[in-house]
């Protein structure tokens, strides 16, 4: 294997830039949450964070070559591969003791290189068994348990890593030695041939490319084939040519495979969690801060927040309710945007009927997601003055009420630039109105915004204009082009 | 060879006609300038190398693909305004998709039944035993040779009016394949269906059709019947003792060439009556003819565009 | 019942025109006496997995060339042929073959009286 051969699958610019992203977010994260000094901070970024990613990912490059099927059968592969992320370890190493060296020159640079050869190699660990519903929970279960066990003792990493560097050193590079010889250990890598390789954030290296939307049908197909329940029976012995019996059947086609109270367990499902997840937030942080008072004030800040924006200034509490209201109006967006999926089977239907009926389905969902938002809103609203034990008045929502009101007309806009023909034109028109939705928030945060009937009369007046111009594309889209070419954003499962 | 009508002129409906359609995809051409009619009541076999455009073609039939230019009609219609009167006298069977993979054999046949008032349910329990199809199993979970078995009663149990099918029996087992093939026969005596059936099995498609249109980088390159065809294509075996052949032949119609000036093996294009015997007279040879199976006559129409060797 | 035609359908002759060569072929060799009944066109399109134009096409030259002809409107027979006719019938398939091997003897530089002593002597050989 040759540079070349091993950079395509390692795809370094791309990993390159996830590993920043994501270790800038956990710089940030440690630094608001664990408030160590500025020192500390960056050492366990740099020993924990950035290891933990780099090798996961260096890792998921090696693990998808070795997860194919003709593996065992190429010559020396093992070795090679083995060479190649041994020396890949070594020099990112080398680069972090360096940085180490000069952002935390009090740490030894002994202690740096053992803590983060050892981090680098663990992933190697990671058998990658075949994915099941229980390994998402597991998984996440590992992800909360890793976080909160990393905020116990992360102090207490500095202090060690500073004391006993020729402890760590020694200790680091044994673990990473295991792992190493675990990892490519001849009989766990040919069990690996064959078996499907799954990872969120090694398939982030393929996001927008093409090879995504593969990987994406693949993985959707990959998932069907083991799903062992049958669907529903389809019982209408002849559709009669109403919208509303079509309607039935392109939603059979869509949700059949899930029982009824399946879909509906699901939706209001998702409803509690655009509240519940604000509100464990504010609890966190509540405890965690400090600065917001007790619980109960901070909980009577927020249910009253809704009546003024930010412009007050700047206070923790103000923006924890900020955050708060923004994440079920958030959620709410995202499901609302997505448009319908085409169908995958062609009925004996004009295009106009399919643009239309395709049309209401995505009214449907936008409706679905703007309920959403309204029902986190009034959620937060109910349950925060519930804790903070003042009495639940209604008001207190309108000012995420006129968010939502404000935000209203982006959506139907956003579902049409997923249909627009010429990429450019989609991705830009998406990423704009995206930026629109975020100023809109913005703007609304600063300033208090009282719900007013002019307001919300505009609002429905723009959204119903939005609403006509998206049925024009959806109309224009459907009666131009072809039936079986995906669209926008969404990977067709890969057929069977 | 060509047997195109005006279509505007046609008293009764082809079941499909094209004029001039092209279609791009990107910088790519699929098809160039493709004008040709699908006669009624026959079966019409699509022959072509990968990448010919026999599925643009298929798919513009159906209606799925629309071309970038010129007018293609089915049943008479614009194919993007056909409407549930053609669409449910139409039958596609799809290389790959086309169907719901979470739902059973069965699950599906009833889904697709519920909007074909013509669904035959008498046939469709027939073929099922005859396709050895087990209706309780997943489509996702069948082998291809399965999948392709549901694509097939998916798109003839309505008997439909114009069957399209695309590689429909690549994978299936001599014998299924064989009950296929009689289905499609079938179709046509019963209903008098028209077939268009693309495959690379030319040995199947030899036994069924009685005409071919060959597509060749997105081109025409035939469109006559069957037997006209394998009347106008033969083998000639020149042989001359004394060494008088030629070592190249211009003639325009002669598309393959092998051989010396003692015995040359040339394989002809030619509709002239006793063109061998004349032929093989001017050189002094003796001739000896052979007709072209469509494996044999397949490179030839694929390459007869360009000027013959 | 009219006895099985078989078709090969991969050796380049279109499928008509052997229904046509064997049709003439078993009439002249007495296997479809005259007055014989045809298969009907879906019958034996059914029995030899062909199409059902095919088979028109062969009963039409068929019935052009006077080897079939139409009774009652609906129903194909085969013609009674007498004299010449019946002659040139059987004569016919015959002729074709010598042809091919007039033409390997000329080929192969076997003389004339060479090549009729070997014929006669093939035809002596199997009436015997």
């Amino acid at each position: 294997m040759n540079a070349q051969a091993y950079c395509r699958f390692a795809r370094p610019v791309v990993t390159g830039l996830i590993v920043i992203v994501y270790s800038t977010i956990g710089w940030i994260e440690i630094r608001t949450f664990m408030r160590l000094p500025a020192a500390e901070n960056w050492f366990l970024t740099l020993a924990v964070v950035v290891p933990l990613l780099c090798g996961s990912l260096l890792t998921g490059a090696i693990h998808e070559l070795m997860h194919q099927s003709f593996f065992g059968v190429l010559p020396g592969a093992r070795r090679s591969l083995r060479r190649w992320h041994g020396g890949m370890l070594a020099i990112v190493t080398t680069a972090l003791a360096a940085t180490s060296s000069k952002l935390v020159p009090d740490m030894s640079v002994a202690s740096t290189i053992g803590i983060s050869a050892a981090v680098l190699a663990l992933p190697l660990l990671n058998r990658r068994a075949s994915p099941s519903p229980s390994r998402f929970l597991w998984i996440a279960a590992c992800l909360l348990l890793g976080c909160g066990l990393f905020y116990l003792v992360g102090a207490q990493i500095y202090s060690i890593a500073t004391a006993a560097p020729w402890v760590v050193l020694p200790a680091g590079l044994s673990i990473a030695g295991a792992c190493f010889r675990i990892g490519f250990d001849r009989n766990r890598v040919r069990a690996r041939a064959g078996r499907p390789f799954r990872s969120m954030l090694n398939s982030l290296r393929y996001l927008f490319s093409k090879d995504g939307r593969t990987l994406q049908a693949t993985v959707l197909a990959e998932a069907q084939r083991r799903n062992k329940r049958i669907g529903r029976d389809w019982l209408v012995k002849s559709v009669d040519s109403s919208d509303r019996a079509w309607l039935q059947v392109l939603l059979h086609e869509r949700y059949g495979i899930a029982r009824h109270s399946t879909v509906w367990t699901g939706i209001v499902l998702l409803m509690l969690i655009g509240t519940a997840m604000p509100l464990g937030f504010i609890l966190l942080f509540g405890s965690l801060s400090g600065s917001a008072g007790n619980l109960s004030s901070l909980c009577e800040a927020i249910a009253t927040s809704g009546r003024s924006g930010l412009q007050s200034g700047f206070s923790p509490s103000k923006f924890i309710s900020f955050i708060s209201f923004f994440i079920p109006i958030l959620m709410g967006f995202l499901g609302a945007i997505v448009p319908a999926p085409m169908s995958r089977i062609a009925y004996p239907l004009p295009r106009h009927r399919i643009a239309r009926l395709s049309f209401i389905l995505s009214a449907r969902q936008a409706g679905l997601g703007v309920a959403l938002q309204v029902f986190g809103v009034f959620g937060i609203v109910f349950f925060s003055s519930l804790l903070a034990g003042i009495p639940i008045r209604m008001e207190n929502a309108s000012g995420p009420m006129a968010v939502i009101f404000l935000q209203l007309p982006v959506i139907p806009l956003m579902q049409s630039t997923v249909l627009v023909k010429p990429r450019l034109l989609a991705v830009s028109g998406f990423s704009l109105l995206f930026i629109l939705f975020f100023a809109s928030i913005g703007f609304a945060a600063r300033f208090a915004f009282e719900l007013s009937w002019p307001a919300v009369a505009g609002s429905l007046i723009a959204t119903a204009f939005a609403a006509w111009l998206n049925w024009r594309v959806v109309l224009w889209r459907y009666s131009t082009s072809d039936l079986n070419q995906p669209m926008g954003l969404i990977a067709v499962p890969a057929t069977s | 060879m060509n047997a195109v009508t005006d279509i505007s002129a046609a008293p009764t409906v082809a079941p499909f006609a094209a004029r001039g359609i092209t279609k791009r995809y990107g910088n790519q051409v699929a098809l160039q300038d493709v004008t040709l009619e699908i006669p009624a009541g026959r079966i019409v076999g699509l022959i072509g190398r990968n990448g010919a455009g026999k599925t643009t073609l298929l798919n513009i039939v159906s209606g799925i693909v629309l071309p970038s230019s010129g007018t293609a009609r089915t049943f008479g219609v614009p194919t993007d305004r056909l409407d549930t009167p053609q669409l449910s006298r139409l039958g596609v069977v799809q290389q790959e998709g086309g169907t719901i993979s979470w739902m059973t054999v069965r699950q599906h046949l009833d889904f697709n039944a519920s909007f074909y008032p013509t669904w035959d349910r008498k046939l469709e329990q027939r073929l099922l035993g005859e396709l050895e199809l087990d209706q309780k199993r997943k489509i996702i979970q069948l082998s291809t040779g399965d999948r392709q078995k549901v694509g097939l009663l998916l798109g003839v149990c309505h008997r439909p009016a114009l069957l399209v099918l695309d590689e429909p029996m690549s994978a299936l087992d001599p014998i299924v394949r064989a009950r296929a093939l009689d289905l499609l026969l079938e179709r046509l005596r019963d209903d008098g269906c028209t077939v268009l059936v693309s495959s690379h099995i030319l040995n199947d498609v030899e036994k069924i059709v009685d005409w071919v249109i060959c597509l060749d980088k997105g081109e025409v390159v035939a469109d006559s019947a069957f037997d006209e065809l394998q009347e106008s294509y033969a083998e000639w075996i020149l042989s001359s003792p004394a060494g008088t052949l030629p070592t190249a032949y211009p003639e325009p119609f002669v598309l393959s060439q092998q051989g010396d000036s003692r015995q040359a093996r040339l394989r002809v294009c030619t509709n002239e009556y006793n063109a061998a015997e004349k032929f093989a007279s001017a050189f002094g040879a003796q001739v000896q003819k052979r007709p072209l199976n469509l494996e044999e006559m397949f490179p030839l129409l694929t390459n007869c565009r360009r000027d013959a060797r | 019942m009219p006895p099985l035609l078989l078709i090969d359908h991969h050796n380049g002759v279109p499928a008509y025109r052997q229904i046509m060569d064997q049709v003439r072929l078993q009439i002249a060799t007495g296997m479809l006496p005259p007055g014989t009944e045809m298969l009907s066109t879906r019958a034996l399109s059914a029995e030899l997995a062909l199409n059902p134009m095919t088979i028109s096409k062969a009963y039409g030259l068929l019935e052009h060339d006077g080897v079939l002809e139409r009774r009652r409107g609906q129903t194909l027979v085969v013609r009674e042929t007498h004299g010449e006719e019946a002659h040139v019938g059987r004569i016919e398939p015959l002729r074709n073959q010598l042809i091919a091997a007039a033409s390997l003897a000329r080929q192969l530089s076997v003389s004339r009286p060479e090549a009729l002593r070997l014929f006669k002597e093939i035809l002596n050989d199997e009436t015997k």
